[in-house]
């Protein structure tokens, strides 16, 4: 077995422990900052820091491998940290799919420079000629001495880092592109309290929140029992909510009904149920819209002679680490851990609203159990902190998983209205029009997407597509409702991507086509999407699958070119979703064993949205835990075979772009199995 | 009242309230943090413990019932320099995404292997499958459980991961 050390979290204060337990050992102070990445330890050990949230992606492994190919030294050999909240490290945003498109250039370049600075100090400390050192796992070498990097710390000290230096070219590296191991596996298979949910601060205390029972309640007045019980420390009020704080959190929960809590009535009319949530959809789309894309003459709904009306319901996150917050708060100072994906916007956001400088607020990224956009929220971690100013000592809030059901910033709902004209099997225009509520607008104001007439954000993936019908009209209208929504792994895509996806199909049995020689004639042929198509037509003519009853999709999200197909079984007792085939064009990649993990990540994740909705009564979240709204478990998951496509072109993402077609390829694979087009989901007849 | 607890070989007497479940108790009590609270109603498995080779759920278990017994939690069944064979396959095949529910997965694993050495793919499916795992890590679960019953039952831990 490869050693592999713990991860270490830096200045996670496990060492204040107050159990007295085996855990991660303290960070070492760095001795040498090299840049804000990258630091020497006094024995010269390497330690990586990581600007980005670990969540499960193998970003840690994967941006810290980038920086050290560059010199010649596994990932394995170093020491891999999650960065502090520090504006030193430019954006910290860990959402889109973004990490390796952007970090990928700017972590070579500071690797090489990193290179070039220790080749300079072998070549100083042992007078020999540059060219004639070189670093391998960790090790300097001068021809053919070794010098270990502790060595080298006082020379280090002196000398500058070079302005520029140049990355490696391709054909040299050692560790990009191959299976890299994941670092943090270890800590992951042996319990290790990396999670916001372990953190244990001397003193800490446990707020469990009581919350509006439906998005419009106002707390009108509220009486807490005369005498708390012993573990009951305090309740207090927060803005609109309450919280109980206790020395446990089960006591914390359990208390909340005690406490009495008057809301103000609901106003019936202005609020949303999911029985008449697609009346009013529809009404909104007979209204007023924005014209987004008009292509040759646009396409005029009366010209048009078919079309189809898609319903994708709203979606929760149900991270299965529920969201939780640490603080330490003073009027003058305050320290966080969280689980977070935008831990600078989160540090600003407490900044601007308790008047501190940054210096003032400490924030560490812990692990996170699982993200999938929820983290993007600042929502727990504004709780904790007004929880917290009003408590003389550490506070950890945690909620329980049915207010984390509950209060989530949900994927929005939609209806997308499709239209074409077609004449002698061919189509003649294309038009779609979404209906949706604007994440854009509900967040920063509807000034963000009123000049353009719609939100150019909620359209991703249903405009700009590069099926080339002559004449093509994209349509926005705004669906603003009470309840709240966010991004969720892969955002409007997975839901323009199924209308689309499925729409495509149907013009193509319109067309008398079969649906992948629709798509390469409605397709330039040196798109990416029709070598994905080609490669996926072998696939589907292969001796393997020619019997079987599929459906495919491919669809472009966060710069990468995904197809799926999906092969159904018809058994005796019932359609089992049998296997995906994933074809992955990312272009350049750091690590396959990623791109296959994210694949078989994103299967579960779109299919457990074909199984399970929201459902909303008078503006209430109905669903409540794992028994309302089920997602996908071992016995449903289908088999995953992942194709990647060495394409070379410049990276895209892979936590997301996987997630789009999966839904689109069930049904289109459902409808040429049983002749029965699924235009809404949840919908989930399938045996295990 | 107070309690005694035998956790990973160690003995604890704690006081806890009768309501207290056993998840809090090893959470709050005894700072033991490797069992993760995920749904509190026993439906994902992230909490679960060993007892008598049994996986439990520790967030609907009343800490009280257990009193005078032993269990087992994912930091007992081995360390990072000695790993158990379900751990070892579980790092080999690098089967965590998050890392949130995977405790509760390998104790059901080791619990599995125990009941049945050489389980076919349908018995993972039934004893694995009231689990929840948000980042969809099941595909590489039952291959990590099919080569520890490979390297277990042939006890060798030399048995090779087909990339």
């Amino acid at each position: 077995m490869i050693r592999r050390d713990f991860i270490k979290l830096a200045g996670l204060s496990f060492s204040g422990l107050v159990f007295g337990l085996p855990v991660h050992a303290s960070v070492q102070e760095p001795n040498l900052e090299i840049v804000p990445f990258f630091s020497l330890s006094s024995e010269g050990e390497v330690q990586v820091f990581v600007p980005k949230s670990e969540m499960g992606q193998g970003i840690h492994t994967s941006l810290a491998t980038i920086l050290l190919e560059e010199l010649n030294m596994s990932v394995e050999n170093a020491t891999v940290y999650p960065a502090m909240a520090e504006y030193r490290y430019g954006v910290m945003l860990t959402g889109g799919s973004l990490s390796i498109v952007t970090c990928w250039t700017k972590f070579s370049r500071i690797g090489a420079q990193i290179r070039e600075l220790f080749l300079e100090a072998v070549s100083v400390y042992k007078r020999v000629p540059k060219g004639e050192c070189r670093l391998q796992d960790g090790v300097a070498y001068a021809r053919d001495e070794a010098v270990s990097f502790k060595e080298l710390i006082p020379i280090l000290k002196e000398l500058p880092l070079p302005g520029s230096a140049k990355p490696k070219p391709e054909k040299e590296h050692q560790f990009i592109g191959k299976r890299i191991a994941r670092i943090d596996t270890l800590a992951k298979i042996t319990g290790a309290p990396i999670f916001g949910i372990d953190v244990r601060i001397e003193n800490q205390v446990f707020a469990s929140l009581i919350r509006p029972p439906d998005y419009q309640a106002k707390l009108l007045s509220w009486k807490a029992p005369e005498n708390l019980p012993d573990d009951i420390l305090k309740i207090v009020k927060i803005k609109n909510k309450l919280a109980v704080l206790s020395t446990s959190i089960q006591s914390a929960m359990e208390y909340r009904p005690q406490v009495d809590v008057k809301w103000s009535e609901i106003d019936e009319s202005a609020s949303l149920s999911t029985e008449s949530l697609h009346e009013k959809l529809r009404q909104t789309a007979k209204q007023d819209y924005g014209v987004a894309q008009s292509l040759g003459e646009g396409s005029d709904p009366k010209q048009e002679n078919f079309f189809a009306d898609y319903y994708l319901p709203y979606q929760a996150h149900v991270t299965l680490e529920v969201q939780n917050c640490t603080v330490k708060a003073t009027r003058r100072k305050v320290e966080i851990w969280a689980p977070c994906q935008v831990p600078l916007w989160a540090k600003k956001t407490v900044q601007d609203y308790m008047g501190l400088t940054a210096d003032s607020v400490k924030f560490h990224v812990t692990f996170i159990g699982g993200g999938f956009g929820r983290r993007l929220e600042r929502d727990y971690i504004m709780e904790a902190l007004e929880v917290a100013l009003q408590w003389d000592g550490p506070v950890q809030l945690i909620w329980d998983r049915e207010e984390d059901m509950k209060n989530d910033a949900f994927r929005p709902c939609s209806l997308h209205r499709m239209g074409a004209k077609i004449e002698k099997n061919e189509v003649l225009s294309f038009s779609h029009h979404l209906i949706a509520p604007s994440i854009l607008s509900s967040k920063f104001g509807s000034g963000s997407t009123v000049a353009l007439g719609f939100d150019p954000s909620a359209l991703e993936g249903g405009w700009k597509f590069p099926y080339n019908f002559k004449n093509q009209e994209v349509r926005y209208s705004d669906f603003p409702t009470n309840i709240p929504v966010g991004w969720w792994r892969s955002v409007f895509d997975s839901q323009n991507a199924f209308a689309k996806e499925c729409f495509i199909d149907e013009l193509a049995i319109q067309c008398d086509l079969d649906p992948v020689e629709f798509r390469l004639q409605n397709l330039p042929g040196s798109s990416r999407e029709a070598g994905l198509l080609l490669e996926m037509k072998k696939k589907i003519e292969s001796q393997e699958l020619i019997t079987n009853p599929i459906g495919l999709a491919v669809h472009k999200s966060f710069g990468s070119y995904i197809g799926a197909i999906c092969e159904l079984r018809n058994r005796r007792d019932g359609i089992k979703i049998h296997k995906y085939h994933i074809f992955v064009d990312c272009g350049r990649y750091v690590n396959p064993d990623t791109i296959e993990a994210q694949a078989q990540g994103s299967v579960v994740w779109g299919l457990s949205s074909v199984k399970s909705g929201i459902e909303i009564e008078k503006d209430r979240i109905l669903n409540t835990n794992f028994h309302d709204y089920p997602v996908l478990q071992m016995g449903e998951m289908p088999e995953v075979e992942v194709h990647i496509l060495d394409t070379k072109e410049d990276p895209g993402g892979i936590g997301e772009p996987v997630v789009p077609v999966i839904a689109p390829a069930l049904m289109n694979a459902y409808a040429r199995l049983t002749h029965q087009r699924i235009r809404e989901l949840p919908f989930w007849p399938f045996v295990i | 009242m107070a309690i005694r607890l035998k956790v990973n070989d160690q003995w604890h007497s704690i006081d806890v309230k009768d309501n207290k479940f056993l998840l809090w108790a090893l959470r709050e009590n005894l700072g033991v943090l490797g069992p993760k609270f995920g749904c509190g109603k026993g439906l994902c498995g992230s909490c679960t413990v060993l007892f008598d080779g049994q996986p439990l759920r520790s967030c609907i278990t009343l800490a009280r019932s257990l009193d005078g017994k032993e269990i087992t939690t994912i930091e007992g069944v081995g360390s990072p320099s000695d790993l158990h064979p379900v751990q070892q396959a579980w790092l080999d095949i690098d089967v965590p995404q998050c890392g949130y529910c995977q405790g509760g997965q390998i104790l059901h694993a080791i619990s599995l292997l125990e009941k049945i050495p050489d389980p076919n793919e349908d018995e993972i499916d039934a004893h694995m499958g009231n689990l929840i795992c948000r980042c969809g890590t099941y595909a590489r679960i039952k291959k990590a459980i099919q080569l520890a019953a490979k390297r277990m039952n042939q006890h060798s831990p030399e048995v090779e991961v087909k990339q």
